[in-house]
């Protein structure tokens, strides 16, 4: 019995699997509905707040109201919002840049190109609001195959240029089915 | 009057004589007075001692050790980062051929997205090791580790605990009769948020 318990012990660890973890391993998927976009997200902290067609909502809630229960009325740190819009990404990239300067707001980072893991391309911008709470906005369009583009759009306290938020969005895979 | 002057005489060339054999140095105010004090006893003669046996070869220690070290191994993050660069506080106890011991971990995890992970983590070993080569001990175990991350997501506090179990092969040299420096090299198979990893694990140690 006892020269039995070695290997057993050995084949139930091996049986676990062996290999490290891709990317994202520890996230998770969002995929809309009529197939148009998958989105991966690490929750927590994410939370989706609203699915509706194609369009979804998630967030990540401040300290106060994530800790302490509080529904208090400051923002929450991080707001996301996906859905399709008509307009290609490059010149979608450019009219807010120029509606966000008409608004008074810092533009952060101009309207650039952006390639997601999986090769889609697209353009962001990044703006900023010179108000009490500096809220930060990263809109990315992500062309689809067609016509018109994926709109993330980004709502955020702290830089939203950060490594986290890139990942987020390099993880979109645009049409994940087309041929 | 003849015969006074020849006693005189004689006195006084006898104590001349004495003067001249004894001279005068003061060393003897000191001395005992005969008749006053006593003789010291004689010891008896003892016996020639034994020759000291030659020393034996010092027996190497056998109870517990205690040591300190440095480990490095990866937690991969899936973004290229993961390395773990931790010290420990451990021990184990030689029980004869078997090995049973343990360490407490602390350190820091590389996470590419943001700011490093803190980490801790306990571990346990038992396994056996071949003492015939001594000073240089070798070794191999199953190790069993309990540990948890802690660290921010998107600038939310998050911690994750991880566990698992593999095996750890290494060798001790026995410097000195306490002191020593050990090697170990392991593999483990651990589970965090529902993830399997491998960590490749070494470690160095120093211990007494």
């Amino acid at each position: 019995m006892t020269t039995l318990r070695v290997p057993i012990v050995l084949w139930v660890l091996l049986a676990v699997g062996c290999g490290q973890p891709g990317a994202y391993a520890e996230w998770k998927t969002y995929v809309s509905p009529g197939g148009e976009y998958r989105l991966r997200y690490l929750d927590p902290p994410w939370q989706v707040v609203e699915a509706d067609g194609a369009r979804v909502q998630l967030r990540v809630a401040n300290n106060s109201e994530r800790y302490g229960g509080v529904d208090s009325s400051l923002a929450n740190k991080y707001e996301l919002t996906v859905e399709p819009v008509g307009r290609r990404a490059e010149a979608s990239a450019r009219a807010e840049a120029s509606a966000a300067a008409g608004r008074g707001e810092e533009i952060v980072v101009p309207p650039s190109p952006v390639e997601t893991r999986s090769g889609d391309q697209g353009f962001e911008v990044v703006t900023r609001e010179l108000g009490g709470e500096y809220l930060h906005r990263r809109l990315v369009w992500i062309d689809r195959e067609g016509s018109g583009s994926i709109r993330l759009r980004f709502v955020t306290v702290p830089d939203p240029t950060e490594g986290e938020v890139d990942a987020m969005i390099d993880s979109v895979d645009v049409d994940p089915e087309a041929p | 009057m003849t015969r006074a002057a020849t006693v005189l005489l004689g006195l006084v060339t006898l104590l001349s004589t004495a003067a001249a054999q004894a001279p005068e140095t003061g060393e003897g105010l000191g001395a005992p007075r005969p008749g006053v004090a006593r003789r010291p006893a004689r010891r008896p003669p003892s016996p020639p001692r034994p020759e000291a046996p030659p020393e034996p070869d010092e027996e190497p220690w056998g109870g517990p050790r205690v040591e300190l070290g440095y480990t490095h191994y990866a937690l991969v993050d899936g973004f290229g980062g993961g390395d773990v660069h931790a010290g420990f506080f451990g021990g184990y106890l030689a029980l004869g051929r078997f090995r049973l011991g343990g360490s407490a971990e602390l350190g820091a995890r590389d996470y590419r997205l943001a700011q490093d992970d803190a980490l801790i983590r306990g571990t346990l070993i038992a396994g056996y090791q071949h003492l015939p080569l001594r000073p240089f001990v070798p070794y191999a175990g199953v190790v069993g580790s309990l540990g948890a991350l802690i660290g921010k997501r998107f600038r939310t506090p998050a911690t994750h605990a991880f566990g698992g179990a593999g095996l750890e092969v290494g060798a001790d040299l026995n410097l000195t009769r306490t002191l020593y420096v050990g090697l170990g090299l392991g593999w483990s198979r651990v589970s965090m948020r529902g993830v399997g990893y491998d960590l490749w694990a070494l470690r160095l140690r120093i211990g007494l």
